[in-house]
C-alpha cells in the first residue's frame, strides 16, 4: 500500500489524495442522482413536467459542481484566479441574461404558486389583457385573448401583475345598476326585477338575489341588482338579465329616465 | 297508463309528458326523426337510424344533471321545515328530489341518450362559500310520512335520519352527489335507493346510499346515461359523498 503515500510526479498531491478526491466526486454524483430522484417525486405533483425537469437538472449539476470543487480544493488546487475570472464572467452573463433568468425564476414560481392554471379565463389588469391560459412554459405563458389572438407574455410580467382569475371559484356575482324615474313606485320596480331574475334558471337561488335602492341620483332612483351565477355562465347570465330587466320594466310601464337637468331661469330685477 | 319503459320504433309513435310531446317520424328505410315539442314549439330534434327493429326507444327517469345544462353534479334538497333530532335517536321521513326524463335509443350493444328534459323548473344553489362551495341543483322538498312525489317530476326519498351524537341536531338541507344516485321504479313512481343520513358528531352529517331499493318489489331503472355509468364505476365510492370532504350542515353562504 505504499503507492497511496507516493507523490505523483509533477503534482502536489499523492495517489491516495487523488483517489479520495475521485471518491468525493463519485459520491457527489450519487448524491446528485438521489437528489434528482427525490425532487422528481416531490416536484412532479406541484409543477409541470418541463419546470420539474429543469429544477432537477439544476439540483443535479449544482451537487456535482460542489463535490468537484471540494475534491479539487482537497488536492490543494487554488481557485482564487478561476473564481475571480468566473465571477467577472458571471457578472457579464448575469447582466446579459437577467431578463431570461427573471422569466425563468418567475416561471418556476408560477408553477409553484399556481395563480393560474391551463384553461383558466383571466384578466391581467395592468395590461388590460383578457383571455384564456393556453400554456405555461418555463419562460413565457401563452394566452388566447377573448378576441381570438394568441398572446405570449413573459413569465416575469405575468407573475408580477395583478391577475383576475375568473374561474378560481365556483360562483361569481353579477352586479347591474338601473335607474328608474322619481315618480315610479320603488317597491313595484324592485318586485318586478326580483321576479324576473328568480325566473332565470341560471341565476342561483342561494345566495338569494338582491335588489335594493342604491342611491338617489341626479336623474333617477338607482337600483342595484346583485345575483350570483355559476362562474362558467357568468357572462351569459349578465347579458340575459340586463335584457330581461329592460323588457319587464317596459312591460310594467316603469320609466328608465334619460339624464335630465332642471334649468331655473331667474327673473330680472329691473 | 305507464309511460316509463321501452318502445318499438314505429312511424307515428307519440307519447305526452304534460306539455312535452315526443314523436317519431319515419323518413327513410331505416331512418327516423325523433322530435320533442314543448307547448307546440320544437324543443329537440334528432335523426337516427334503426336497422330492422334492432333498436328500441326507451324513456326512463334519469338523475337531474342534464337540464338546463350540465352545471352541477350535486343535488341540494332543502327541507320545507327543519328536522330536529334528539340525541341517540332515529326517524324515517319521506322527502322528494328532482328527476329528469331521459330518452334513449337502446340496442343489445349500447344505449345512447338522445334527449333529456325536465317537467319542473330547474334552479341551482350554492352550498358553502364561492371559494369552497358546490353548485347544486336545488330542490325544495316536503317532509311527510307518506309518498308525495309529483309524478314524472320528482322521486320519492325514504330516508332514515340517525343522530348518534350526544346533542340535538337540526337538519335543514341534504346534499348528495347525483352521480352516486340509483333510481328505482314502481310503475311510473320513482324512488331513490335506500338511504340514511347519520350525524356522528358536531355539525357534520354523512349520507349513505345503500345500493338497494328502499321498498321491496321495486325494479332498478334499467337504462342510464353511459357516461354517468362509466364515471361512477371508475371513480366513485359507494358510501359517503364521493367528493373530497364532507358537507357541513348549515354552512350556508
Amino acid at each position: 500500500m505504499d503507492w497511496i503515500d507516493t507523490a505523483l510526479p509533477g503534482f502536489g498531491f499523492t495517489a491516495g489524495q487523488l483517489l479520495f478526491a475521485l471518491i468525493v466526486i463519485v459520491v457527489g454524483i450519487i448524491i446528485g442522482r438521489l437528489a434528482r430522484m427525490t425532487s422528481n417525486k416531490v416536484l412532479s405533483s406541484v409543477m409541470s413536467e418541463n419546470a420539474s425537469n429543469l429544477v432537477q437538472r439544476i439540483i443535479y449539476y449544482f451537487t456535482i459542481i460542489v463535490a468537484t470543487l471540494a475534491a479539487l480544493s482537497y488536492l490543494g488546487i487554488d481557485f482564487t484566479g478561476a473564481l475571480l475570472a468566473g465571477g467577472i464572467l458571471g457578472i457579464v452573463i448575469g447582466f446579459a441574461t437577467q431578463s431570461v433568468v427573471a422569466n425563468l425564476i418567475s416561471g418556476i414560481f408560477l408553477q409553484i404558486d399556481k395563480p393560474v392554471s391551463i384553461g383558466d379565463p383571466i384578466g391581467i389588469i395592468d395590461e388590460h389583457l383578457y383571455g384564456v391560459i393556453l400554456e405555461i412554459n418555463i419562460l413565457s405563458t401563452s394566452i388566447r385573448t377573448f378576441d381570438g389572438v394568441n398572446l405570449r407574455i413573459p413569465n416575469e410580467k405575468l407573475f408580477t401583475s395583478k391577475i383576475h382569475n375568473f374561474s378560481k371559484y365556483v360562483a361569481r356575482r353579477v352586479v347591474i345598476s338601473v335607474g328608474i324615474a322619481y315618480r315610479e313606485e320603488m317597491k313595484k320596480a324592485i318586485d318586478v326585477i326580483l321576479k324576473t331574475v328568480k325566473e332565470n334558471s341560471l341565476v342561483l337561488a342561494e345566495p338569494a338575489p338582491l335588489v335594493y335602492v342604491d342611491e338617489l341620483g341626479d336623474s333617477s332612483v338607482n337600483l342595484s341588482i346583485r345575483v350570483w351565477a355559476p362562474s362558467s355562465v357568468w357572462f351569459e347570465v349578465r347579458t340575459q338579465i340586463v335584457q330581461q330587466i329592460k323588457k319587464v320594466l317596459d312591460e310594467a310601464g316603469i320609466e328608465i329616465p334619460f339624464p335630465q337637468r332642471v334649468i331655473w331661469k331667474g327673473e330680472s330685477s329691473t | 297508463m305507464k309511460k316509463f319503459g321501452s318502445y318499438a320504433i314505429e312511424d307515428g309513435f307519440s307519447i305526452q309528458f304534460r306539455k312535452n310531446k315526443i314523436s317519431l317520424t319515419k323518413t327513410g328505410e331505416d331512418s327516423y326523426i325523433y322530435r320533442r315539442d314543448h307547448e307546440g314549439e320544437s324543443a329537440s330534434k334528432t335523426v337516427f337510424s334503426s336497422k330492422k327493429g334492432k333498436v328500441k326507444l326507451a324513456i326512463y327517469p334519469v338523475r337531474p344533471i342534464q337540464m338546463p345544462r350540465r352545471l352541477a353534479h350535486n343535488i341540494m334538497v332543502k327541507l320545507e321545515s327543519p328536522i330536529a333530532l334528539p340525541p341517540k335517536s332515529s326517524v324515517t321521513h319521506h322527502l322528494t328530489m328532482p328527476i329528469e326524463i331521459g330518452v334513449f335509443t337502446i340496442s343489445k350493444k349500447s344505449n345512447y341518450m338522445i334527449d333529456a328534459f325536465s317537467l319542473s323548473f330547474p334552479k341551482y344553489g350554492l352550498y358553502g362559500t364561492p371559494d369552497m362551495g358546490y353548485i347544486c341543483r336545488l330542490h325544495n322538498s316536503t317532509i311527510s310520512s307518506e309518498e308525495e312525489a309529483v309524478q314524472y317530476e320528482e322521486a320519492e326519498i325514504i330516508m332514515k335520519f340517525q343522530n348518534k351524537s350526544a346533542n340535538w341536531a337540526t337538519i335543514h338541507k341534504i346534499v348528495m352527489d347525483a352521480y352516486m344516485v340509483d333510481l328505482y321504479l314502481s310503475g311510473d313512481t320513482v324512488y331513490l335507493e335506500a338511504s340514511n343520513l347519520v350525524i356522528e358528531d358536531g355539525d357534520v352529517a354523512s349520507l349513505f346510499l345503500n345500493n338497494k331499493p328502499p321498498l321491496q318489489g321495486l325494479e332498478e331503472v334499467p337504462v342510464a346515461a353511459e357516461s354517468v355509468k362509466k364515471f361512477r364505476l371508475g371513480f366513485l365510492d359507494r358510501t359517503g359523498f364521493g367528493v373530497e370532504g364532507k358537507f357541513i350542515m348549515e354552512h350556508g353562504y
